[in-house]
This record gives structure tokens, sequence and C-alpha cells, in this order.
């Protein structure tokens, strides 16, 4: 039978592999977007390379948003901006998690200190005879 | 806002700010060594070696919290402003902090283990079963990763590619971030019995940024008018008595559907366009006003108040409205005016 910390191990262990995947197959295409696709996506691309070294990591870590960008922009999609009264609810709502997110937290850290605190002290064991 | 895109857009003033930005940094991370000796928290060698995942950590806690803060602080008080424009490099400097805090653990706790670092990060405290002692790490690394992704797409060509909606929207996890990190401090460092001056940091920092969000968004609450049946007449809507709109400043008014108005008065000029910056739907109706353009708090781009387009090479444009001013009231029209960039909006005397 498989202890937690062995399952964790696994599933780390896991987790890990896919992440190397992920980012051996998101240089490939950031590397084949910035040669044959940027200048196609963005005129304001064009003839400028110092800014690329800077957009290469983004380009890794978020490769299948890339792809799917540079397939829609290639294909005429553009992009609507969220409307005003849109964003200000998604702030909102995003700032009242926050405050619940936080102040349970705190809640329960200072919770479990008191409980770390008021436990007995560490008592030295004696030496096997 | 570059024809063509630079690596980093430097100017004076960003220089400027950026040195005092990495002298605080500096001066902090020195501040903390100092004041861990003299207070007798590193008395041993382990004590030492953990001093530098504290200072760091620390650290980026207090740059992330600044850079929440500046946002709710600049609607609160206009001199806070110059903070806002150059907000995204407090970003970057927090995000090296914080790789700073993660790869000094990699050295103090994972260093000369078989296994990788990121691995160990898991699975050196893994009894994710009890709430006491249950593990901090993953959130912190959670955090991190959220960081670096933000870090990775701060460059305005990702908010061109991925459009205003879905970069704004992606930026937002920031909040995220800060939840994952008071959480990875509050299941770690505050279960410590010698860490009063912590718990008094992060509380202190956390209800701060939260009260400020707070009394900025009661502030917008207020300055924020929707428009009111009351305030319609013939298909105009009442603003604001002419003298109520202060010089450089304007009058926010929410219309009936999602569009919000900003009637600013430059002198003795009054002229409507839209709250939206055409950028990142940032707040026009809070910027400042250099020779005719209104200047959005968030980036900085630039708007003429009476043709709602971008100064040329640049091609943005954001909507304006007819203005009339009647015995010293304004109206506004609802409807945008078609503009071009040759014929200035309408405005009835």
């Amino acid at each position: 039978m498989l202890h937690a910390a062995d399952i964790t191990l696994q599933v780390s262990q896991g987790l890990l592999a896919f992440c190397s995947a992920y980012v051996l197959v998101g240089a490939f295409v950031a590397f084949a977007f910035i040669t044959f696709g940027l200048d196609g996506v963005d005129a304001a691309a064009r003839e400028a390379y110092g800014f690329r070294i800077l957009i290469y990591p983004g380009l890794v870590l978020l490769w299948p948003l890339v792809v799917w960008r540079w397939w829609s922009i290639v294909n005429g999609a553009s992009d609507k901006p969220r409307p005003v009264a849109q964003h200000a609810r998604l702030h909102a709502f995003a700032w009242i998690c926050l405050v619940v997110m936080i102040s349970s937290l705190l809640g329960i850290a200072l919770f479990q200190s008191h409980a770390v605190i008021s436990k007995p002290a560490n008592t030295r064991l004696e030496k096997p005879q | 806002m570059s024809e063509r895109y630079v690596p980093i857009g430097w100017s004076r003033t960003k220089l400027i700010y950026d040195a005092v930005l990495i002298f605080a940094v500096c001066a902090f991370l020195f501040g903390f060594f100092s004041m861990a000796r003299r207070a007798g928290l590193a008395t041993t060698p382990t004590d030492e070696g953990s001093l530098p995942i504290r200072a760091f950590g620390s650290c980026a806690f207090l740059l992330l919290t600044l850079a929440l803060s500046i946002g709710p602080l600049t609607r609160l008080d206009k001199r806070f402003l110059p903070l806002l424009y150059n907000r995204r490099h407090i970003g970057i400097v927090t995000f090296a902090v914080a790789a700073a805090h993660v790869f000094t653990v990699f050295d103090w706790y994972l260093a000369f283990s078989p296994i990788n670092p990121w691995l160990g990060l898991f699975v050196s405290d893994a009894m994710f079963q009890r709430l006491d002692n249950f593990p901090f790490v993953p959130f912190g690394v959670l955090a991190f990763l959220i960081l670096s992704v933000l870090a990775a797409t701060s460059h305005d060509f990702w908010l061109k590619f991925l459009g205003p909606g879905l970069w704004k929207g992606m930026h937002m996890s920031l909040y995220a971030a800060y939840g994952l990190i008071v959480a990875h401090l509050s299941f770690g460092a505050l279960q410590g019995k010698q860490n009063l001056d912590l718990s008094v940091l992060v509380i202190g920092s956390a209800a701060t940024l939260l009260s400020l969000h707070l009394a900025a968004a009661l502030k917008h609450a207020r300055v924020l008018r929707h428009c009111e049946k009351r305030d319609l007449e013939a298909g105009w809507i009442r603003v604001a008595l002419e003298s109520q709109v202060l010089d450089g400043r304007a009058q926010i008014i929410a219309l009936p559907g999602s569009e919000a108005i900003a009637v600013f008065r430059d002198k003795d000029v009054i002229t409507a366009i839209s709250h939206r910056c055409a950028h990142q739907n940032g707040p026009l109706g809070e910027g400042r006003i250099i020779n005719g353009h209104v200047v959005c708090p968030w980036h900085g781009h630039e708007f003429h108040l009476t043709t709602g387009c971008a100064p040329a090479p640049f091609t943005d444009r954001v909507p304006v409205y007819p203005v009339r001013i009647e015995a010293g009231m304004i109206y506004v029209k609802p409807t945008p005016v078609h503009n071009s960039r040759d014929r200035a909006a309408e405005v009835e005397p």
C-alpha cells in the first residue's frame, strides 16, 4: 500500500515530466513564432529585434495561447475591448474574493499559531537503556 | 505607445524612478540584515543561512503590496500618479526579488539533494491531510508561477497580441498571487513562535491594502455619477454646473449601458470624451491634461480632447461626445460624434 508521501512523490514526478515536455514544445513554438509569425501579426515588430529576447520566455510559457492568437490574427479575428462596466464588475468580484480569502487565511493562521504556542513544550527523551 | 517596439522604453523620468526603486530595495535588504542581527535573530549558522530567504521574501511581499496599492492611492490623491506611470517596473523588480527568494531556498534547503529542487519543494513537506502543519510551499510556488507569467507578458507587445480584454484579465491574476502569498505566509512563517514582527507586517500590509481599495471604491462611487431619467432632456444628459467642473479635472458620468463619459474642463473649454482608454480600458477621466490631450493615468496614452485621436503617428481613437452649455449647466449628448482626424467634435455654445 502506498503512503501519502509516495503518492505525492509520484504525482510531483508526473507533474515535473509534464512541465518539462510543455516547456520543450513551448521553446519550439516560440522559435517558430519569432522566426515566421511575429512580423505578420504585428507591424510594430518589423525591424525590431531587441525586444524579441524579452518576449521569448512568455512565448514559451503561454505557447497554447500564442498558437491560438497567431491562428486567430492570421484568420482576421479582432479583439473587442471589454466594456467598462464588465471590467469594473470583474475587478469588484476579484477584490471581494481577495478580502474573504485574506481574512480567512489570517484568521486560520492566528488560530493555528495560538494552538501551536499552547501545545506543551518538547521534552527531551531519556537515553534508551 | 511606441511606433516600433523597443526592449524597454526608457526616459529620464523612468530611469530616476527605477534608480529610486532599486535603491529602496537594497536599503530594505541591508536594513533587514542589520536589524535581524541586532535583534539576535541570527545567532547560529542555521539562522544566518535562512536570513536571505526571509529578507527576499519580506521584500517581495512588500513590493507586491506597494504595486497593488498604487491604483487606489492614485484614485484617492492625484499626487501619487507618477508612481502609476511606471508600475510595471515595480512588477518586474518584485518578480526578480521573488526569484531571489526561491533560489536562496534552493541553495539553503535543497542543495546537494539527488532530486530536482522543484520536485523537492513539493515532496519535502507533503502533509496535506492535516490543517496544522499544512504545506505552505505549494502556495508560494503557485504565486511565483503567476508572477513569472505576468513578468514575462509585461511588454507592450503582449497587450496588442492578446488584446486588452484578455491581457488585463490575465494580469488581474496578480490578486490571486497576493492571496496565495498570504496563504504561503499564513501556513508558513506566521506559524513560528517568534514572528510577532512578521505577523504585524503581514496583517498591517493586507489591512492597509484592503482599506485603500475600499476607500478608493467608495470615492469612485461618489465621483461616478449614474445617469438618471431626470438628467435626460430631449436626448441630452444634464451633467453639472459649469463652475462645478474644476480646471484640468473631469466629471464622470455613467450611461445606462456600459459606457461612461468624462466631461473635462481645459481652462475655458468644456469637452466630453469616453472614460475608457482605447489601450487598456484605463480611466481616462482620472487623467491629466497636457497640451489639449488627456493622458491616461494607467500607461500614459494620450488622446485629443476634442477629436479623441491619439497624436500622430498613432492611430488609436476614443469616442468624443457633443457638449452644450445652457444657463451655466453642462449637457452632453450620449451619442458619440463620428469624428475624423481633421474635424473637431461638435461643441455647441
